[in-house]
């Protein structure tokens, strides 16, 4: 089986490769929608914590003016230390690696700019700060401002109550944030994330690739199990238990078919044995007789004698040839009958006129119960399966017994015949066999004495053209019966 | 009656042609398809027995040629090959029936004699042999001038026989005949009649007219 060995790879391998592109895919799918929604995620968690930073601040600064109600001089300090403050203790703590650029400036109530912090970078003059009501001491209101790409800001404006020589006064506080452009925090997360995504798909075709491979192992060894199997080794099971529950049901299955074939295969070779058997008695005794009768001169009655042998046992393997032929062609699905709708009482009739006299001299009583059934169906046939059963029937019932016909039709309108008989009856374990050909239950029968054997097959294939079914029931061995269940015209 | 038969196989020819020149026939043979043409077309046969299976030219092609030279000789086709398909072919080419191998003389001498009778003797009604008498429209039979009584099987079992005497019929071709059943079947109900009615017939008196041919068949014939 060199051929099939060359096969094996190449089959087997689109398929592990199938699966592992299908794998790298659908781990690439995954990951980049489960990434893209964690940048989102982050970038967004990012953005609200840049917001309560600068919140923080301002409200910072407003509970400054409420407790020290002093617009002094330590304010500078105030804002460019807690700046300072913020950056290294607040930011550095909570974003490491995030620079924050919080820009203050406070106005009084006119609008003229009190004090601002230093500014390291420039800051757009066009920026629009919310705007708060006056009155609102609680509020701060913030908002973002793209100018560009890479520049980002929150802006953020709230009102402070203060004193000043013990009369009240607000002042404005705004407060602004430059989200750091190529924050290195998202930079190296989108280089995290592509490598993930790169790594997962590679990981994920390779693994995808060795685990279809090895899922896949029995499979071959399934393959070459089946490849060692043949004709001699049908009984071979392939199914070996421990496997995969998929791989096991494919075993069993290939085992179930394994074991028709072997059923089917055994039963052909049986046959060829039984027919190379049942053709060796005749030309045994066709050869013997002719060579006894020619080793001497012989009288003219014995000549003919031998001959007139001879010719029943040339007659008997005519027989079983017609009868094998006849079963070669009710096999071939092209076998079309010649069906008519006529009364079973009829047939009835006929078969019991023609068997009448044997019976009468074997002391059975042949009776019969039509029902004024009607039936759909070659009528030569049927006569050949009644007659092959009452045949059959005659050989095993004694004297003063009987063989009674009846049909009728069953609920759905099938018909059935019934053929029983008060015979002898059938061994239960024979059932099985009973319609294989050559098959004989009484095996210490005369040879002269026997049928062909291939009366009951004959009779089955006959229902299976008919599309109808047999079968045979032996009560305690007290008779036989026989059920042919032919379907109705319209079913046929 | 001239009878060719066309047949390869050396014995079957040999037997065909000594069985049937035994029954009175004047009996040709030719051994391949052309030399079995040949002999159609220039001498005048009643019956052509026409193997499909030839060296040279094949039965089918002698049928198809003999018909379309509008040769009207009745042919009996022969052949091992039993479909249905076949015997359709067969009998659509223009043959006259067909017999499957192995086959029984006996059967190929009656088809033989029924093809060569087709459409000239009506029935005969009235039989003698010896000193039996058939009339088949009262259905009586006497035998010495005393009545046998016959059921009508029995009647139609005898008829049959005494109809062509000397002729030998199969157990398979009686049973068709006389009880309808169109298969070869393997009951003894054929000998259990014969022997029912020889009871009747020949038992009581000392010229037998009933013959058992062994492992052939059964033939009417006054042979003292």
């Amino acid at each position: 089986m060199p051929l099939n060995n060359e096969h094996k790879p190449s089959s087997l391998q689109p398929l592990a490769r199938k699966l592992a592109l299908l794998y790298a895919t659908t781990t690439f799918s995954v990951l980049l929608i489960a990434s893209g929604l964690l940048y989102w995620s982050i970038l967004d968690h990012l953005q609200k914590e840049h917001q309560s930073l600068l919140a923080a601040k301002i409200i910072e600064l407003r509970q400054h003016f409420k407790d020290s109600s002093l617009l002094d001089k330590d304010l500078h300090d105030l804002i460019d230390a807690e700046h300072h403050h913020s950056e290294a203790s607040h930011s550095s703590a909570i974003h490491p690696g995030i620079p924050h650029h919080i820009f203050l400036r406070i106005f009084d109530e006119q609008g003229n700019l009190l004090i601002e912090s230093n500014s390291r970078q420039a800051i757009p003059k066009s920026l629009k700060y919310p705007v708060v009501a006056e009155q609102d001491t609680e509020l701060i209101a913030i908002i973002k401002t793209n100018i560009s790409h890479d520049q980002q800001f929150l802006l953020g404006t709230a009102w402070a109550a203060t004193e000043s020589d013990n009369s009240p006064r607000r002042l404005l506080i705004q407060g602004l944030l430059q989200l750091a452009p190529d924050e290195t925090l998202v930079t190296d997360y989108q280089h995290t994330l592509t490598a993930v995504l790169i790594f997962g798909v590679l990981a994920s075709a390779f693994t995808g690739f060795w685990v279809t491979r090895r899922g896949l192992r029995p499979l071959r060894q399934i393959t070459e199990t089946i490849q060692q199997i043949n004709v001699h080794q049908l009984n071979e099971q392939v199914n070996s238990g421990q496997w995969p529950k998929e791989i096991a049901l494919l075993a069993n299955a290939f085992d179930q078919m394994l074991a028709r074939l072997d059923q089917s295969f055994s039963r052909l070779s049986q046959f060829s044995a039984d027919l190379a058997h049942e053709l060796r008695t005749p030309v045994n005794n066709l050869m013997g007789s002719t060579e006894v009768a020619l080793s001497r001169d012989r009288s003219p009655e014995e000549y003919r004698d031998i001959l007139e042998s001879s010719m029943e046992e040339y007659a008997r393997i005519a027989r079983m040839i017609d009868e094998l032929l006849f079963l070669a062609r009710a096999e071939d699905p092209k076998t079309e009958i010649n069906a008519t709708v006529f009364t079973v009482e009829h047939e009835f009739e006929v078969i019991k006129e023609f068997y009448d006299m044997l019976a009468f001299e074997q002391q059975i009583d042949i009776t019969f119960n039509s029902n004024q059934v009607e039936l759909y169906a070659d009528r030569n046939l049927l006569r050949r399966v009644l007659s092959n059963l009452i045949s059959n029937a005659m050989r095993y019932t004694k004297a003063h017994g009987s063989i009674s016909l009846s049909a009728s039709y069953t609920p759905n309108q099938s018909i059935k015949i019934i053929v029983a008989d008060t015979g002898s009856g059938i061994v239960e374990e024979l059932l099985p066999h009973i319609f294989d050909r050559f098959f004989r239950a009484d095996k210490s029968r005369h040879y002269d004495n026997q049928g062909s054997g291939l009366g009951l097959a004959i009779v089955k294939s006959i229902m299976e053209l008919h599309g109808g079914q047999i079968s045979i029931y032996s009560p305690d061995q007290q008779g036989t019966q026989v059920e042919l269940l032919f379907p109705t015209k319209i079913e046929m | 009656m001239r009878i060719l038969i066309i047949e390869d196989e050396a014995k079957t020819a040999d037997f065909l042609s000594k069985g049937l020149k035994e029954n009175g026939f004047s009996v040709d043979t030719a051994n391949n398809g052309l030399d079995g043409l040949n002999a159609l077309e220039q001498n005048n046969y009643d019956l052509a027995i026409l193997d499909i299976m030839l060296p040279a030219l094949d039965g089918w092609s002698v049928l198809s040629v003999l018909r379309s030279k509008d040769i009207q000789t009745r042919v009996l086709l022969l052949t091992a090959r039993d479909s249905v398909e076949d015997r359709v072919k067969g009998l659509e080419l223009g043959a006259d029936d067909y017999l499957v191998k192995p086959f029984a003389f006996s059967e190929l001498l009656a088809r033989s004699r029924t093809l060569l009778r087709r459409g000239t003797a009506t029935e005969i009604q009235k039989i003698q042999c010896a000193d039996l008498e058939i009339d088949a429209i009262k259905h009586r039979v006497t035998r010495n001038n005393q009545r046998i009584d016959l059921t009508p099987k029995e009647f139609q079992l005898l008829l049959l026989l005494a109809r062509r005497p000397g002729e030998v019929f199969s157990r398979t071709v009686i049973a068709e005949q006389v009880w309808d059943m169109n298969f070869d079947s393997d009951t003894n109900v054929v000998d259990v009649a014969i022997r029912r009615l020889r009871n009747k017939v020949d038992d009581p008196f000392e010229n037998k007219l009933i013959h058992t041919i062994r492992g052939v068949g059964y033939a009417f014939e006054q042979r003292a």
